[in-house]
């Protein structure tokens, strides 16, 4: 069965370590509504899933520093809840 | 193809808290299990300066997340600076959408301690040290709160010398 992985846009500098070019855990905290926008990614081509986040920047007005792609396992191993809105 | 243009979210339940994220961060492995690194003072500081810009305005993360304050700046500069005198490694530095400024450090699986400062002279921190954890709040005023020098002595595995 193929993995699900879903992309999580980064759109703030200070989510980024500049170290080592990783993200921070920091860009996986919810805002202060408690939720957090993931991305299903899988049988997209590269150009696309960058399109979406460059959507995603410009609706926030922000810019996209980059994106940090997880395993939807990730997610439901940590007891939270996930779905679509 | 439509369907990977829906917005999926992760929901924090009521009763979650750091148990959650720290568990996620594992399983991600974006690198948390490294060792906090030791910054230059100035170099933290300056990064400080720089979050602080970014986030002091209101809706600084497109999500509705509170400013920083100034006063929560100065507080963040102190706690590093009381850090940095104490010998204690400097920690990741993030905004929270709450308006405080958080710090963590990781040094391994289920190994994991949190502060936040919001200019309101207390320190909130949690701690994931395998099976134990812990939490609270405590009054920051000059001086180190003895309760994170014993965290951060649990977490690098140090005598209290501090």
């Amino acid at each position: 069965m193929k993995k699900e992985i879903l992309t999580r846009y980064v759109t703030q500098s200070n989510q980024i370590k500049s170290s080592n070019n990783t993200v921070k855990s920091s860009a996986f905290m919810p805002a202060r509504n408690g939720k957090t926008s993931m991305f299903r990614i899988n049988d997209l081509q590269s150009d696309e899933i960058w399109k979406i986040g460059n959507d995603v920047a410009e609706k926030l007005q922000k810019h996209l520093y980059g994106r940090a792609d997880i395993l939807e396992t990730a997610i439901l191993n940590s007891n939270l809840q996930y779905g679509s809105r | 193809m439509s369907t990977a243009f829906a917005g999926y979210c992760y929901t924090m339940p009521h009763s979650a808290g750091l148990n959650e994220y720290a568990r996620l961060y594992e399983n991600i492995k974006i690198r948390l299990q490294e060792p906090a690194i030791w910054h230059p003072l100035k170099e933290i500081e300056d990064e400080l300066n720089i979050l602080y810009k970014e986030t002091s305005q209101d809706n600084w993360d497109g999500y509705d997340a509170c400013a920083i304050s100034y006063e929560a700046l100065t507080e963040a500069i102190k706690f590093i600076r009381l850090l940095h005198s104490a010998s204690f490694p400097i920690p990741e530095i993030a905004p929270e959408p709450s308006g405080e400024i958080g710090f963590e450090w990781h040094t391994g699986k289920r190994m994991v301690f949190a502060t936040s400062v919001g200019g309101k002279h207390i320190i909130n921190y949690a701690g994931i040290f395998g099976d134990f954890k812990t939490h609270g709040t405590i009054n920051f005023g000059e001086t180190l709160p003895h309760v994170i020098i014993v965290n951060l002595c649990r977490l690098f595995n140090k005598r209290q010398a501090h």
